[in-house]
This record gives C-alpha cells, sequence and structure tokens, in this order.
C-alpha cells in the first residue's frame, strides 16, 4: 500500500514560492477559510498521480473545466509527492510545461531519476493503475460530488451518485455520444432533399412533355413525329422544302443552312427560321412588289401637285373675270377714270369763277359795312347809287354765290371719291392679273415637267393620262401580291412545320434532360450515397447498442459496488445520522426509463423511499457513507484517504460521529482533511490524537498561503 | 419511385383512402415478390389478423413480412406487430419491416426487424434495407412499379377487389375480409 510522506509545491494553483508539507502522520488536518489555499495542497496531490486526467470536463466536476494549473504569477510550476510502499520511497514530480503538456519525474528507491514515458510506467505500476475516476471514488472526496448529491433534483443525484460510484466516464461517453447529435436520418434527409429537386425537375418536365405532346397530336402530328427519328424526317422534309422554294424565286439557300446536319435539331430551327425571314424580305417579286409601290406613290404625288397647279390657275382666273364681270374691263374703267377726271377740273374752273365774283361781293358787303362809308347806297365798284344798296348785296351774296358753292363743292367731293374708288378698281384688276399670269406660268411648269418624266405628248391630257397609268401599275400590283402571297402562303407552311418542329424539339430536349436527372438516381455515385446512407444508419444503430452496452456496463459496476458496499453505507448512516425512522438503508440502482442512465433509490427496511425525509446534513451523511463505504471496500492501492470539506450542513452530534468513524479508520489509513468548518475542526482537535495541524491563515497573490503548522 | 407511379398511387390513395391504400400497396407488394421467383402458394396474406405476409418456400426462404405505408414521415410499429414478427422469428422466419412512403424519393425499404423495438414514431428516413434483402429489395421494387403501372386502371374501376382476384388466380392464400 502506497502513502503519502511529504509534498513540494511551487507555482501550483494558489501557490508560489516553495513549500513543504509533511503527511507522514496518521491525520493531516488543513484549517482555514474558503480561497486560503487548502483545496490548492489537496488539488496538487491529484494533479501530480494523474496529470491532465485530473483536468477538464471529463473530470465530472465542473470547477475543473478551464482550470489553471500554474499560477500567474510564477514562471515555474511543479509538485513533488513523496511516496513510500514497503518502507521504498518513491519521489514523483509533476512539472508543468504548457497547458496541455508536462513532464513527469521520478526519483526512485535506489536513487535513479526516470522521466517521461518510463516515469509514467512507473507511475502505474506504483499505483496499480489505480485511475482517476476510482481515485474521486474511493480516496478523495470530493466537495462538489456532496454538494450535487445535497441538491434535490433527481437528475443531478443520480450525476452526482455515479461520480461517487466512480462511474462518470460511463455517463461522459453517453453524454459524448449525444452531443454528438448522430441521428439515422441526417444523411438520407440531405439525399431526400437532393432527390426532391432532380424529382420536381423531372415532374415539370414531364408535365411539359405531356402539355406539348397533347398540343401536337391536337394539330394531328403522329407519335412517330415526336420521336428522334421522327424530328429527323420532318427537319429533312423542311429542308427540302426550302430548297425547292429557294430555287422557284430564285434566290439560293445561305451557305450555313446547306450544310447543317438535320439531326442537329436546334441549330437547323435556328437557321431554318433565319432563310424563312431571309426569303420573305428577298423574294423578287416581294421587290416588284415595292417598287410598284414606290411608282404609285411617286404617280399619286404628280397627279396631286398637277391637279393643285390647275386648281390654282382656275381659282386666279376666275377670280380675274368675276372681277371683269362685276367691274367691266380695264379700258373701261380707264375711260371712266379719265371722264371722272375731267368733270372735276371743269367743276372746279367753276368754282374759282363764282369764287371770283363772290370775293368781289363779299368785299363790297364789307366796304359798305365800314363805320367810315356814310352813303351805303353807293356801290364801291362801278359808284353806281341804288337804294338798300348792302341788303341788296347782302341777300344777292348768301343766295347766288355762297349756295352755288355749295353746291359745286358737294359735286366735286363725289367726284373725288368716284375717282378714288376707279384708281383701286383698276390696282385691283393690276394684282389679279398678276395672279393669274403667275399661277398659269406654274400649271404649265409643272405640266410640262411631268408631261417631260412620263413623255407625255402634247396632245395629251395629263391629268387622264396619270389615272390610266396609274390604274395600270394597281393592276400589275394585284398581280404581284396575289404570287406574293401564294409564296407567303408556302413559307407559311413551311413555318408551321419549323415550328412544330420546335416543339417535337422541346419535347426531345425535355425528355433528354429527364433521362439525364433519372440517370443521377440510377448512377453508381447515387447509389453508393443511398448504400453509406443505409451503413449511417447501421453505424447508428449500432451506437445505439453501444450506448445500451456503456448503459448495461455501467449499471452492472454500479449494482455490484452497491452491493458490496451496501451493508458499509447503512452501517455508517445509522452511526452518523442515528435516524429515530431509518433502521437501514437499501441502496439500488436500476434503468431511468427516461435517459436510460442510472437512476439511484435509497430506500428503508419498509422499502420506503427515504430521501424525501432526509434533512440536507442526512443527505450529507449519506453520500459520506457510501464514500466511506466504497473507500473501505474498494480494493486501493493507496493507504491514505482525502475529505475536503466533508461537514456540510452536518449537525455537531453527526459531526462527531463522523470523527469517531474518522479514528477508527485512521488506525488503518493515513486521513488528510481539509476543512473551514470551526465546529467541526474543534472536535477533530479534541478526538484526533496523532494528528498534524496546518493552519492556512492568509493568502496572498504574490506570496500564496501563509500557513502555521499548529504543534499542540 | 418513377414520377408516373407516385401519380397513380397518390390517385389510388385519393380514390380508396389510406386503409384500402394500404392493403393495395400489399397486395402489389405481395404480387411483386411473387415475380421475384417465389411460389406463390407458399404465401400466406392476412389483411387483419397476425402478420401481414408470411412465406414459407423451401426455395426461396422463410418470411414473415410487416406491412406499413405512409404519406407522413413516420410509422407506427406497434407492440402487437412487434410480437408478431417475434414469434415468426421464434420459429426460424426472416423477420422484415416493409415500408413505403409514398414520396418520389421513396421506394420499398426492407428493414430488418429483428432488432427494432416498438415505436409508435418510427422515422421512414431512419430505416434501411439491411445488406442481405438489397437485391431482393431491388426486384421488389422494379415489379412494383411496373404492377402499379399495369394494374392500376383495374384498381381504380375495382378497388381492392381487383388484386383481391389477381392473388386468388395465383392461388396465394388470403385471409381477411
Amino acid at each position: 500500500m502506497v502513502t503519502i510522506t511529504e509534498v513540494k509545491i511551487k507555482g501550483f494553483r494558489g501557490f508560489t514560492k516553495e513549500q513543504g508539507f509533511d503527511f507522514s502522520s496518521p491525520v493531516t488536518i488543513l484549517f482555514g477559510e474558503n480561497g486560503k489555499g487548502k483545496s490548492s495542497l489537496l488539488n496538487a496531490i491529484e494533479w501530480c498521480l494523474f496529470g491532465n486526467e485530473c483536468i477538464g470536463k471529463n473530470t465530472g466536476i465542473r470547477e475543473r473545466i478551464d482550470w489553471e494549473v500554474k499560477n500567474r504569477n510564477t514562471n515555474e510550476c511543479y509538485v513533488q509527492v513523496i511516496m513510500k510502499e514497503n518502507e521504498k520511497e518513491y519521489a514523483v514530480k509533476r512539472i508543468w510545461k504548457s497547458i496541455t503538456k508536462d513532464q513527469l519525474q521520478i526519483i526512485m528507491p535506489d536513487g535513479k531519476i526516470v522521466d517521461g514515458e518510463e516515469a509514467r510506467k512507473e507511475l502505474v505500476k506504483l499505483t496499480k493503475n489505480f485511475s482517476f475516476k476510482d481515485f474521486l471514488s474511493s480516496i478523495y472526496q470530493h466537495q462538489e460530488v456532496i454538494r450535487f448529491f445535497l441538491i434535490q433534483e433527481p437528475k443531478y443525484r443520480n450525476d452526482a451518485i455515479d461520480r461517487l460510484l466512480g462511474l462518470s466516464e460511463y455517463r461522459n461517453m453517453i453524454d459524448g455520444i449525444y452531443e454528438a447529435k448522430i441521428k439515422e436520418d441526417i444523411l438520407q434527409n440531405e439525399i431526400d432533399k437532393i432527390s426532391e429537386q432532380i424529382k420536381a425537375k423531372i415532374y415539370v418536365w414531364q408535365t411539359q412533355i405531356r402539355e406539348k405532346t397533347e398540343e401536337l397530336k391536337s394539330k394531328g402530328i403522329t407519335e412517330g413525329t415526336i420521336s428522334e427519328n421522327g424530328a429527323r424526317d420532318l427537319a429533312e422534309d423542311i429542308k427540302n422544302s426550302l430548297f425547292d422554294f429557294s430555287q422557284k424565286i430564285g434566290v439560293g439557300l445561305s451557305g450555313g443552312f446547306s450544310t447543317v446536319d438535320a439531326s442537329d435539331l436546334g441549330k437547323f430551327i435556328d437557321l431554318a427560321k433565319e432563310e424563312i425571314t431571309r426569303f420573305r424580305s428577298e423574294m423578287p417579286d416581294q421587290e416588284k412588289e415595292l417598287e410598284i409601290y414606290k411608282e404609285l406613290s411617286e404617280i399619286e404625288k404628280d397627279l396631286i401637285s398637277y391637279g393643285n397647279a390647275q386648281k390654282e390657275f382656275n381659282e386666279k382666273d376666275k377670280d380675274l373675270q368675276e372681277f371683269i364681270r362685276k367691274n367691266g374691263k380695264i379700258e373701261e374703267l380707264e375711260n371712266k377714270k379719265t371722264d371722272n377726271e375731267r368733270e372735276i377740273k371743269e367743276r372746279e374752273n367753276e368754282k374759282e369763277r363764282i369764287n371770283l365774283l363772290g370775293a368781289t361781293v363779299e368785299k363790297a358787303i364789307k366796304y359798305l359795312k365800314l363805320e367810315t362809308v356814310e352813303n351805303k347806297n353807293v356801290c364801291p365798284v362801278c359808284r353806281t347809287e341804288i337804294k338798300g344798296l348792302l341788303e341788296q348785296l347782302e341777300k344777292e351774296y348768301e343766295e347766288k354765290y355762297k349756295k352755288q358753292l355749295e353746291e359745286i363743292n358737294k359735286e366735286l367731293e363725289t367726284k373725288r371719291d368716284e375717282l378714288k374708288k376707279i384708281e383701286g378698281l383698276i390696282s385691283e384688276y393690276e394684282k389679279k392679273e398678276e395672279n393669274r399670269i403667275r399661277s398659269e406660268e406654274e400649271f404649265k411648269k409643272v405640266s410640262e415637267s411631268i408631261k417631260n418624266k412620263y413623255g407625255i405628248s402634247e396632245r395629251e391630257d395629263v391629268e387622264k393620262w396619270l389615272d390610266n397609268f396609274k390604274m395600270k401599275k394597281e393592276e400589275e400590283l394585284e398581280e404581284i401580291k396575289k404570287r406574293v402571297e401564294e409564296k407567303q402562303k408556302e413559307l407559311n407552311k413551311i413555318e408551321e412545320n419549323i415550328d412544330i418542329l420546335s416543339k417535337v424539339y422541346e419535347v426531345l430536349r425535355y425528355k433528354i434532360q429527364m433521362e439525364k436527372a433519372r440517370d443521377i438516381e440510377r448512377s453508381d455515385e447515387w447509389k453508393r450515397l443511398q448504400d453509406k446512407a443505409d451503413e449511417f444508419k447501421k453505424l447508428v444503430e449500432e451506437i445505439k447498442e453501444i450506448v445500451s452496452a456503456i448503459k448495461k456496463a455501467s449499471q452492472e459496476e454500479a449494482s455490484d459496488k452497491i452491493e458490496s458496499a451496501r451493508k458499509k453505507i447503512s452501517e455508517y448512516f445509522k452511526t452518523i445520522t442515528k435516524h429515530p425512522m431509518i433502521s437501514e438503508v437499501k441502496f439500488e440502482v436500476s434503468e431511468d426509463p427516461r435517459t436510460g442512465g442510472n437512476s439511484y433509490e435509497f430506500k428503508d427496511q419498509n422499502r420506503k423511499d427515504i430521501i424525501p425525509i432526509l434533512s440536507q446534513g442526512n443527505l450529507n451523511a449519506l453520500a459520506l457513507s457510501i464514500f466511506l463505504a466504497l473507500a473501505e471496500t474498494q480494493d486501493a492501492p493507496f493507504n491514505f484517504l482525502i475529505f475536503d470539506d466533508p461537514s456540510q450542513s452536518l449537525g455537531e452530534s453527526e459531526k462527531e460521529e463522523f470523527i469517531k468513524i474518522l479514528n477508527e479508520i485512521a488506525q488503518q489509513k493515513n486521513l488528510i482533511i481539509s476543512t473551514m468548518d470551526n465546529e467541526f475542526y474543534k472536535i477533530l482537535q479534541d478526538i484526533t490524537k496523532r494528528r498534524k495541524i496546518y493552519h492556512f491563515r492568509n493568502w496572498t497573490p504574490d506570496k500564496g498561503p501563509e500557513i502555521e503548522i499548529i504543534t499542540k | 419511385m418513377d414520377t408516373e407511379v407516385y401519380d397513380i398511387l397518390i390517385k389510388i390513395y385519393e380514390g380508396c383512402g389510406a386503409q384500402i391504400f394500404g392493403q393495395i400497396c400489399q397486395d402489389l407488394l405481395v404480387l411483386s415478390i411473387v415475380e421475384t421467383g417465389c411460389n406463390p402458394e407458399s404465401i400466406e396474406v392476412h389483411n387483419i389478423e397476425g402478420v401481414d405476409i408470411v412465406i414459407d418456400d423451401s426455395n426461396f426462404g422463410k418470411y414473415a413480412i410487416e406491412v406499413k405505408t405512409t404519406k407522413g414521415n413516420t410509422v407506427n410499429f406497434g407492440r402487437k406487430d412487434c410480437e408478431g414478427l417475434r414469434k415468426y422469428s421464434e420459429n426460424k422466419y426472416e423477420v422484415i419491416l416493409a415500408v413505403l412512403k409514398i414520396d418520389l424519393q421513396k421506394e420499398w425499404i426492407f428493414a430488418d426487424a429483428s432488432r427494432k423495438k416498438i415505436k409508435s414514431n418510427l422515422q421512414v428516413n431512419a430505416l434501411y434495407t439491411s445488406d442481405k434483402y438489397k437485391e431482393f429489395a431491388k426486384k421488389v421494387n422494379q415489379n412494383f412499379e411496373r404492377l402499379v403501372k399495369e394494374n392500376y386502371k383495374g384498381i381504380l374501376e375495382k378497388g381492392e377487389m381487383y388484386l383481391r382476384e389477381k392473388l386468388k388466380e395465383k392461388r396465394i392464400k388470403y385471409s381477411g375480409q
């Protein structure tokens, strides 16, 4: 049996400088408050013996995830455990190198230093291949196991008991498998998704093929034509038809179409369509038709310009004639004008004469009216005396000269108006005549130009000639149109066949695509993929069987361990708790129907579940009882036990009873007990005589734990 | 399965309903098995009670086949099915769970039922044709597709009685309605 006599630590977790501990006493007590380095010391022993096995998730200890081994304030980290077996001393030293690497070194009893793989083998030999999980279940009573044990949730308690029994590896294996989330149908589902896409396409193509085939059949196309050979024959027909047509119209086939292979349907159809378009535009009759259209348009234009010029001339002529009819000829107007002028002259002379006489009379009247003239009856011109001469002259002037003058003025005004009017008419005449001449010239010009253009003789009526010519051209056009229409019909017929061929080609193309898609699922690769999916399903089935086997093994091992320790568990529990209602604890394991894992039950002498009536202290006592029983019944190579804060929730009397048990065990094995519980520590000091106490007083990041050795 | 076969099966399903459709598929499966070379007289078809298809052919082998058809993703492999097959397994029959999901992506799966556990929602995609039945499955599926195409008009006209007559003609023992 191996015992630990001494431990040296440097730079491990809470430790900085090298510190040494003597564990040769039957009982070593590590006392101090939380966070002072007690657990670091216990962990150092674990790490030295098991290295990275005691780190990480697989340990089943939550706090070991992301656990830092090396103290951040030191460069060096190692733990040396001096172990004794049959008086031979082994100095096992583990030196930290990196997060994933460490170095193991052992100074053998003969002083030889071994390291690396050799050291590992020596350690395995020394510890009898005792695993870390066994160490946790029967050597090192870990705080966390008890903490979880105290939780009422069955799932966590089952988990904690698994760990207490050293079965966490089984649980980890199962959890690992479950976490991989391997499902039989994953691969099959993926294959199905691909297949679904392929089938969806096939389905669409099939529908298209059906619809297009029906459409073709409705046009009288036989099943035979809707085939590769049928399509090729149809293409040959089209090719021949286009050749015949090209001969007929005298336009050659294009080089591309002449050489295209009729079985290359896609290309053939495109080129055939191009040929049709080309023939439609290059057909000679078609060109002639266009030419006539152009001619007709020209005739129409000439007819219009001739008609317009003629109309213009006629209008101007008519306008002039109308003017003459209304106002007389120009000679008449000229005569009228001369007469009028002469009459005005005569009137003006007359007016002048009257004016002279009138002026004399007027002057005589003015003279006679003068104050200075005494005899108003003597004529100032002829010196004749006439009684009442002034009154006579005034009357004569008023009645004879003034009235006459007024009449002449009136006449003159009328004559002048008449003259003005005649002059206007003459000017209007001249303008109209000029317009007529101009339009006549224009008409002659247009007429000459048309005659020259078409070679119309002088004797012929231009308009009539053009109308006849137009009619002839229209008849010619009708003839050509008929011919073009017939040819277009022929082309339409060929085009219809091309259209049918296109549809047949489309059907064939869909069929080819469909077959290609079908070939994917017929291919060896696809079959191999499906086989892989089946293999995968088989593998998952086998994994499930493995999980069942792991569960079964876990249950069997649990059952064996419980069986061997059952009596002791019951005894320890009774001793520690002295529970008045429980005289026997029956510890049983069965399969959890929900998870398939281990489900643990604790029943009393009447087979009633005791968990609901247990206090926290009782539950801790139960956990300690299981640990103690397992420690006692398991064949461990170590002659020591480690307790980390074992008194959680225990009552004073329970602590006393527990320490009594520890005292008994201390007769056989060395005990290392870490506690922060003052009451427990005090009882422990009083009861346990052969002990060494390390009081963890203080802890600083630079210096690590400050430890006092209590000697009394 | 072929899209044409799929369309036909859907038509039959919609025309006959799920239960009759299941029986029709089962009868078509039996006829497909016969065409793979099994002596029809060695086949018993149980439509109501017991394992669906039982074959005891000295040349072909001894098989007990539980047939399931579905339009969904799961089939129910109940206690009755499980126990029925177990009894045959004890009498040296090979026990098979034949599953057809009416889906373009699927065809008959012949799963080894000897280790199948009772499950009310057995995932079709978790099932696979055991290696030993792969060749058999290939032939049966080919025959099945052909038989569906050949017989669907008769099935749509006369329903399951049409296939019943076919089974009778081949002297296949039939129990049930």
